[in-house]
């Protein structure tokens, strides 16, 4: 079973270390069933090209466990038409009567989304947290799903609106639309730092507002699968790095990178920015650990059902912490501490 | 540059209307239009007697749905096309590649608007282009738009299929899909790809201008607003 998409690179790279992953294999089993239960909702694709029913998290990331939630969206780049409510009515009905678990309520999920908001406003007081998480979950965790299984991916709402977003930020950033010199898409950048700083206050925010439940289950996927999409801005953003940008081809990189699994990015790059295989061999591994943490009912309701004040004193939350501190202590070795290209970027472009 | 016009765009169903009101253009390039499909008898039996003389580039559209003939009928008909005229087909009515095998080079495959579920973008033409790889390309730049807006894939389309660009297809087209003339803000779209084409690659305009007050002046002024985008192109060559 692939665990990351069908890419032979990762492919080869596992074979070549002889990592099993066994949770990786048991989420991207949970994934697929949970992909196909979404599947049976029309037997034909009942969008037009204006729209697209799209998910996000672990579902995009292909780290389903037994009980993720179902965020999603019902995406519009087109004309008003009031039949799009409809739809999004029928599948939050369809979601609400299934085995799926509801998105939170926040209301980031759950409904329409409307393109101009994401295209339009990035920055500025419209730009609400609700705009920004969508906005950078659809560059960093998430899938289309294709209710035309034999036709391509292309072309449709999701690919456009993706495009525009990328777009905006090129054409914004007068780094790259000046040409002088070799640099990164820092508009981007910043837009991803500050969406990783984002989701790490609300953190706090809802410690405050929820009066520390689920502190602990939300604390490891914080540093766990939270760190890893803002690792991904990271690696999506540096790969760019050089002279002379080409808006149409920064579009389409960028874009081609969107569906890579953060993993597979970081094989993919590997060379390029010269990261030891064996640092990724470690984060594989925790990221296995964490997983297959999730992915166990005890420990998930167990960490569901912790808050702040227990934590401390629990064993298996300590355990989990420390992987945390592992999967955090390599990641610091690549990006800070062994000498490499990728180090070079993160001092350079990642603080000052 | 070989800037002509489609007559399917300036007379519905009425070709010889439609190179009557073109006589009095500026143009050197036409477009016979046979869009839909109770016209391609009627233009491929006319063939013979329009006089095309002025024109220096000639193409041949052949219907984009297919409900009263079929496929292999239609093949049939389109052998009557002279083989100087590139044929240009919409890859959603093709179910049999090898039939349309026989056309080679003369088969021209446009990419298509957001609606269809097939040659929209670089991959979905690779695909089509594998399986006809002698065919030919018309880049309808209004479709590649409507599919993309920020013009990458129109810009990769070109550079991945250089060798099989033979003509170009100009119009602007709403989100609902219908062609619209030309205006600045899908102008501004092209010129950023507009100096990857090369000069010899005649431009057809699909802008629909059909018989009303000022029709004339109408087509002058569309056909004014295209020489002028392409006039200017090495300026926004990449």
């Amino acid at each position: 079973m692939n665990i990351f998409q069908e890419s032979s690179k990762v492919e080869e790279f596992l074979r070549d270390k002889q990592l099993q992953l066994p949770a990786f294999e048991q989420c991207s089993e949970n994934t697929q069933r949970l992909r196909n239960r979404l599947l049976k909702f029309y037997q034909n694709d009942p969008f037009s090209p204006d729209a697209d029913f799209v998910v996000f998290g672990s579902i995009a990331r292909n780290e389903s466990v037994g009980d993720s939630d179902v965020d999603w969206t019902l995406l519009i780049d087109g004309q008003a038409n009031p039949a799009h409510a409809n739809y999004a009515n029928e599948i939050r009905r369809k979601i609400d009567e299934g085995p799926f678990k509801k998105p939170g309520t926040a209301g980031t999920f759950g409904n329409t989304t409307i393109s101009h908001d994401l295209v339009h406003y990035i920055g500025g007081e419209l730009d609400t947290n609700k705009n920004i998480t969508r906005r950078m979950l659809l560059l960093l965790e998430s899938e289309r799903i294709n209710f035309r299984q034999n036709e391509s991916e292309d072309g449709n709402a999701y690919d456009r609106v993706i495009k525009l977003i990328l777009q905006q930020y090129f054409d914004h950033d007068s780094g790259l639309t000046r040409k002088h010199k070799e640099t990164i898409p820092r508009f981007l950048l910043n837009d991803m730092i500050r969406f990783w700083r984002t989701m790490c206050v609300d953190f706090a925010y809802k410690q405050k507002e929820q009066q520390g439940q689920k502190w602990g289950l939300r604390n490891i996927k914080l540093r766990m699968s939270r760190k890893l999409i803002f690792v991904k801005g990271l690696l999506m953003c540096f790969s760019q790095y050089k002279k002379d940008h080409i808006r149409e081809d920064f579009i389409d990189s960028m874009g081609n990178k969107v569906a890579m699994h953060p993993f597979e990015l970081f094989i993919d790059l590997k060379e390029h920015f010269e990261i030891d295989d064996d640092d990724i061999v470690k984060l594989l591994k925790s990221y296995n650990v964490f997983l297959a943490d999730m992915n166990n009912n005890d420990t998930r309701k167990k960490l569901e059902e912790m808050d702040m004040e227990q934590v401390d004193s629990d064993n298996s939350f300590k355990t989990l912490r420390d992987n945390c501190d592992d999967f955090k202590g390599t990641l610091d070795s690549i990006f800070l501490k062994k000498s490499s290209k990728l180090k070079d970027l993160t001092l350079k472009y990642g603080f000052f | 540059m070989n800037i002509g016009y489609s007559t399917g765009s300036i007379a519905k169903g009425d070709f010889n209307l439609a190179i009557e009101i073109l006589s009095s253009h500026d143009i050197t390039a036409i477009e016979l239009s046979a869009l839909r499909e109770n016209e391609i008898r009627t233009l491929i039996t006319s063939l013979n007697q329009l006089n095309l003389s002025r024109y220096q580039y000639v193409s041949f559209h052949a219907p984009s749905k297919l409900e009263l003939i079929e496929e292999n009928e239609l093949i049939d008909i389109l052998q009557s096309v002279p083989e100087a005229w590139p044929i240009i087909v919409h890859p959603d009515i093709i179910s049999n590649y090898k039939e349309w095998e026989v056309f080679s080079s003369q088969l021209c495959i446009e990419n298509m608007d957001k609606r269809k579920p097939c040659g929209r973008t670089v991959r979905d033409l690779q695909f089509i282009f594998n399986q006809l790889p002698e065919a030919t390309f018309c880049l309808d730049v209004a479709h590649a738009r409507q599919v993309d807006p920020t013009m990458s894939q129109c810009y990769q389309m070109l550079k991945v299929f250089p060798e099989r660009l033979v003509q170009i297809h100009l119009s602007d087209v709403t989100s609902d899909s219908n062609h619209v003339p030309l205006n600045m803000q899908a102008m501004d779209a092209y010129k950023r790809i507009i100096g990857n084409i090369p000069n010899n690659i005649p431009v057809i305009l699909e802008s629909p201008l059909f018989p009303g007050p000022h029709q004339q002046e109408r087509i002058a002024k569309e056909i004014e607003l295209a020489r002028d985008l392409f006039y200017e192109r090495a300026a926004f060559a990449q």
